[in-house]
């Protein structure tokens, strides 16, 4: 019997040794393989490095951008026109149903915005024609028109001077889709499936998927950096963090996503796996929905904001691994205000305030707990039910709900919730992708600002920080809008959350993104 | 009479009943013991160990991972299992009593009907169908009741109605059909304390059902909401820490298993005095 | 036989056709405008709103809406998931055989477990023996299975860390779907014996405790079938004319003890399935059960609806076989029809 194991062991063992495999425990389904289309981190995760490339990159483990599709770029004096001049050695993947004739070109880069950009584009409407990022990030109001000088040059022209486009187009929905493709895809009727058998210029084809299941991809052998160090990636999809840490101990992943907090102090401590944290560009918070009552009442929020016990979740929730958060913006990226003046823990103050808003018998409302553990907040119910507990010293009578993932990001942009548990991690690495993005007035229309908060005068600060270029005019203006925010208490901001990530100690060369996005490109397996 | 005595001479029977009655009165006298609040949040006292593990003589069964108690969680937990485990039964009864004499009674297209809508309640695994009536009326701890209640109501009826017809052919019931009784009067008054023993029997089963399938919508998260200490629920909880703290894992399983053993106990011991048949 | 068949069948139909109607009614009974609960989020312009309501049926008139909604789940299509937006039924048929080959296994191991059991108490009746099986019958029979799944993991998986703790194989293990049934697919791809154990490994925890329930069920009914069968006249014969006991039991008894056993087996598909919802969500065993409990969260209608319908007339289908297999085995009851 004994021996029968060891042949079995063995084979198995040679079986994982001929290729490199990283599996790779990811913590849900993709919504889609086209990140033009994606709003979370499992989408884009799954599709934006691995399959695609953009015309310039984030570097690997930081938030500088370089050359990607485009070995350089021009900017025109008045800060309007951007010339990029794309590689030449970029070709597009070969797959079952498709083979490239040519490499990557202008035509391409020309489709993949104007799909997303003109309404009329016939690719727009395809599989729904919702480009959540292209136009949360104004892409569609920036951009005036895109032209093709040549084959390998293309010409972006704005309506005025962006600061951040350069910064816009390394994010992971700025990818490059293949027009030859889409062009095949049309003469087959079959468009829809330019965004489930995708095929991009990256490091990684797409094998199969199999829905809550797993995701296979090969090394593309023609990646024009090189072929990648892994010869398959395997994501496989655990929902539950214990579970995650347990394949991990088993050997069953190389690398896990969101380690819980309990299970860190048993990566660290297992000599066969290894523990990498980052403090991440991330805000958890909990935000009240000005436009219901009673959270249109400022001394509600403010005694919401002196009720709850903060660091009391920073212990429970996070094990200690989070800093307190003052404001929305986290201390890693710049522009983070330290003298704001916090809510101190004060279930009398609460009190008082309450009182004097008129519910000196407190009353009835809802918060939405976090249905998915989020690098933020890594277990919204266990959050959910400490603040239950701290509202009710008060007299607030909390019902905690839930809904899956989806349904409840989309039923908070609709504004159908009360307080929500929420937060977020940037993109680019810029201030105004916390301040403007989550809290200005158009985001209320947008959906993405969940307090539905809309002050003019905390407007007009975040929009002339928005358009002036001096770094420290800019720094005065975030710092004089923070205290606003903060008075004002849209939201109480919980914590600043370290990432994790836990490996098998065979996997090199891996480095956490603080934007939140996963390369793979980069590891060797030993 | 002489069945309770049988009961009463069955020892394991008699140690089922104390050890329900000790459940029963921890249930009752939860809110007045001297235990900390089941929803009481401890600050800085997460996932303590019992107290023989090294914990504190405060928390003697340890505390959960908010830091709440265990011990008055588990013994506030028992209010909703059995209460709720009490209330499944009575209605089912009631309501699966009523539907099952009349249809033996009665006979004809009444007992058709009835018998054909305990042939559909019976097509579906009882979990799913509770499970679907969660759905409809959204998860909640009073609407996971009403699912458990009628996922059992075919074993009562059919046990109520298989009893009246056994019933209803004896000799006294034909005689005081002969001396002219109502209908009514016959079902009320001469049949249905004659059927009290299988119904005795059922009901001790059901307990047991109920409280294992109320836990197991808890467990799913379609029963009781966060922070009613229910056992079930309890567990879905705590099973992240299987690893870091066994003892929130172990205590709510071994209330559940030994609540729901006792009144299957029971219900052999009841079965065998009642009914020397099986 | 056929006699028998169309006989049952037919039998069957009411009970077919109030399946039917409760799963009909399932969308119409929630509180509130199916369509605009199933948007909610999503919004929904008021053409989405009529177009999803047509697509549903829901601007006819009751009764046709029901001839409507039962042609077409006659004809295989029970709709489309509200979030994969695939029919119903294939995302049905993708998670039915990982089910099923879970419950196969659960079934197997209590049947070879669960009648010995019985045997052995039933012939040492009131001694020890008896008293040990019975009691440990009864408390499987008692067991909060996901609370048995919860303490094996600790103790295998945690403790011991001899077995996988969730899912049918382990990703590195290429598995291409052909019949669904991972035990048969590993051979396909070459994957080999390695493939094949980890299966059987990954198959281990979630079918013992799907099996726990079965066995103590099987152990008890073959001991009081047993017992019964004990006391019949044949047998008092048998031991007149002076054969062992044990021959007596094994030979001739035995035979006639199991028939009721193979009706309970047959029953335990109801059990069967409803520890699979509770061991298939511990275990994240991708089957039926688990699918259903994500669409009751997800608040997924249709998916609920036409997996509702699916399984209670598999139920009512493999009951009639039960009836009609008891009906074949046992000579007195042929007779009767």
């Amino acid at each position: 019997m004994k021996s029968w194991g060891l042949v079995l062991l063995l084979l198995a063992g040679m079986h994982a040794r001929a290729e490199k495999t990283l599996v790779y425990c990811s913590e849900a389904s993709p919504s889609t393989f086209n990140p033009q289309m994606g709003e979370d981190g499992p989408t884009f995760n799954a599709s934006s490095q691995m399959l695609y490339n953009r015309l310039v990159e984030f570097e690997d483990g930081g938030t500088k951008t370089v050359p990607g599709l485009a070995e350089k770029w021009d900017i025109s004096k008045d800060g309007k026109t951007y010339t990029f001049h794309l590689r030449k050695n970029a070709t597009f993947h070969t797959t079952e149903t498709f083979k490239p004739t040519r490499p990557m070109n202008a035509d391409d880069v020309l489709f993949s915005f104007n799909r997303a950009l003109k309404k009329d584009h016939p690719y727009h409407k395809v599989n729904g024609g919702h480009f959540v990022f292209f136009t949360g990030m104004e892409m569609d109001t920036m951009i005036k028109d895109i032209q093709k000088v040549d084959d390998y040059t293309v010409k972006f022209v704005l309506n005025q001077p962006a600061a951040p486009f350069i910064a816009n187009l390394a994010m992971s929905f700025a990818v490059v889709l293949s027009k030859e493709y889409a062009d095949q895809l049309t003469k087959n009727k079959t468009p829809e499936k330019i965004d489930i058998e995708p095929v991009g210029t990256g490091p990684f084809v797409l094998k199969r998927y199999v829905k809550d299941n797993s995701i296979r991809y090969d090394a593309n052998p023609t990646y024009w950096a090189g072929r990648a160090k892994l010869d398959k990636v395997v994501f496989a999809i655990t929902p539950d963090p214990n579970v995650r840490f347990q394949k991990l101990k088993a050997g069953e992943c190389n690398l896990i996503a969101e380690p819980a907090p309990q299970d860190l102090k048993g990566i660290s401590g297992n000599t066969k796996l290894k523990l990498m944290s980052q403090p991440g560009a991330n805000v958890g918070y909990l935000a009240m929905n000005v436009q219901k009552p009673p959270f249109n009442k400022l001394e509600v929020r403010q005694a919401i904001a002196y009720a709850l016990n903060r660091d009391n979740y920073l212990n429970v929730v996070y094990q200690s691994t989070a800093t307190s958060a003052r404001n929305p913006i986290p201390p890693t990226v710049w522009a983070n205000n330290p003298d704001t003046k916090d809510y101190d823990y004060n279930p009398e103050k609460a009190k008082e305030l309450l009182k004097k808003a008129g519910f000196a018998n407190g009353f009835d409302t809802e918060i939405w707990t976090l249905p998915v553990s989020r690098p933020y907040n890594p277990n919204g119910k266990k959050m959910g039910e400490l603040m239950q507990a701290d509202l009710a010293k008060v007299g607030i009578r909390v019902t905690l709900v839930t809904y899956d993932w989806p349904t409840y990001l989309s039923k908070a942009r609709n504004g159908e919730h009360q307080m929500i548990q929420i937060g977020w991690t940037t993109d680019n690495g810029d201030p105004d992708n916390f301040m403007g993005t989550l809290l200005s007035c158009a985001a209320v229309q947008g959906g993405s600002n969940l307090a539905r908060w809309c002050n003019k005068d905390y407007d007009k600060i975040i929009t002339r920080a928005k358009t002036v270029s001096d770094m420290r005019e800019r720094s005065s203006q975030y710092f004089k809008a923070q205290e606003l925010f903060k008075a004002q208490a849209p939201w109480v901001t919980l914590a600043h959350a370290t990432v994790f990530r836990g490996m098998t100690q065979n996997v090199e060369g891996y480095k956490i993104s603080p934007l939140g996005t996963e390369d793979f490109y980069p590891i060797d397996m030993k | 009479m002489k069945s309770w005595r049988k009961l009463f001479d069955n020892k394991a029977s008699v140690v089922c009943l104390v050890f329900l009655s000790f459940w029963v009165l921890l249930a009752l006298l939860a809110p007045v013991l001297p235990l900390h609040s089941p929803i009481e949040v401890f600050d800085g006292q997460q996932m303590k160990a019992p107290v023989w593990a090294g914990g504190e003589a405060r928390f003697p069964l340890g505390t959960d991972d908010l830091g709440r108690d265990m011990l008055s969680r588990l013994a506030n937990g028992s209010r909703i299992s059995l209460g709720f485990g009490f209330l499944s039964v009575v209605v089912s009864v009631l309501i699966g009593g009523t539907l099952g004499v009349t249809a033996g009674f009665f006979g004809g297209f009444w007992d058709r009907f009835v018998l054909r809508m305990v042939d559909v309640l019976m097509a579906l695994p009882s979990l799913l169908l509770a499970i679907v009536v969660v759905a409809i009326l959204g998860p909640s701890l009073w609407n996971a009741l009403w699912a458990v209640t009628l996922v059992s109501l075919p074993g009562f009826i059919r046990i109520s109605r298989a009893a009246v017809l056994a019933e209803r052919e004896k000799d006294y019931v034909q005689a005081s059909r002969a001396f002219g009784a109502g209908r009514l009067r016959q079902m009320v008054l001469v049949i249905l304390p004659n059927c009290t023993a299988p119904m005795i029997v059922q009901a001790s089963l059901g307990f047991s059902d109920g409280i294992l399938n109320m836990a197991a919508l808890g467990f799913l998260g379609l029963g009781a909401q966060a922070p009613t200490p229910e056992w079930g629920a309890m567990l879905s909880d705590s099973k992240a820490y299987i690893e870091s703290a066994p003892w929130l894992v172990t205590w709510p399983g071994l209330c559940i298993l030994s609540v729901v053993l006792a009144f299957n106990l029971l219900g052999d011991g009841l079965r065998d005095a009642f009914d020397p048949k099986i | 036989m056929g006699r028998v068949l169309i006989k049952r069948l037919l039998n069957a139909v009411p009970t077919l056709f109030g399946v039917s109607l409760v799963a009909f009614l399932m969308i119409r009974l929630i509180p509130g405008d199916p369509v605009l609960l199933m948007l909610g989020e999503r919004g929904g312009s008021p053409e989405l709103v009529t177009e999803m309501r047509h697509n549903l049926g829901l601007d006819l008139p009751l009764y046709s809406q029901y001839f409507q909604f039962m042609g077409r789940a006659l004809r295989g299509d029970l709709g489309e998931s509200i979030i994969s937006k695939r029919p119903v039924w294939n995302e049905f048929a993708d998670r039915f055989p990982a089910t099923v080959e879970l419950s196969a296994a659960a079934l197997l191991w209590s049947v070879l477990l669960g009648i010995p059991m019985g045997v052995i108490a039933a012939v040492k009746r009131r001694r020890w023996p008896d008293h040990l099986l019975m009691s440990a019958s009864l408390i499987g029979y008692s067991m909060p299975i996901f609370w048995w799944g919860l303490i094996l993991i600790m103790f295998f998986s945690v403790r011991l860390g001899l077995t996988p703790v969730s899912g049918r194989i382990s990703a590195l293990y290429d598995v291409e779907p052909w019949t669904g049934f991972y035990l048969i697919d590993v051979w396909r791809r070459g994957l080999g014996f390695a493939g094949f154990w980890e299966t059987l490994r990954h198959m281990f925890l979630p079918a013992l405790v799907l099996g726990t329930i079965p066995v103590a069920a099987i152990a008890r009914m073959t001991r009081s079938s047993l017992l019964e069968v004990l006391r019949e006249d044949y047998v008092r014969t048998a031991k007149a004319k002076g054969l062992s006991f044990y021959r007596i039991v094994f030979v001739h008894a035995l035979k006639n003890a199991l028939l009721p056993v193979v009706t309970v087996i047959g029953l335990m598909l109801g059990t069967l399935l409803t520890g699979a919802v509770l061991t298939e969500t511990l275990f994240s065993w991708p089957g039926v059960g688990r699918w259903l409990v994500a669409s009751v969260q997800a608040r997924d209608y249709p998916v609920l609806q036409g997996g509702v319908l699916l399984l209670s007339v598999m139920i009512v289908l493999v009951n009639i076989a039960v009836d009609i297999y008891y009906i074949y085995l046992n000579p007195r009851l042929r007779g009767a029809l």
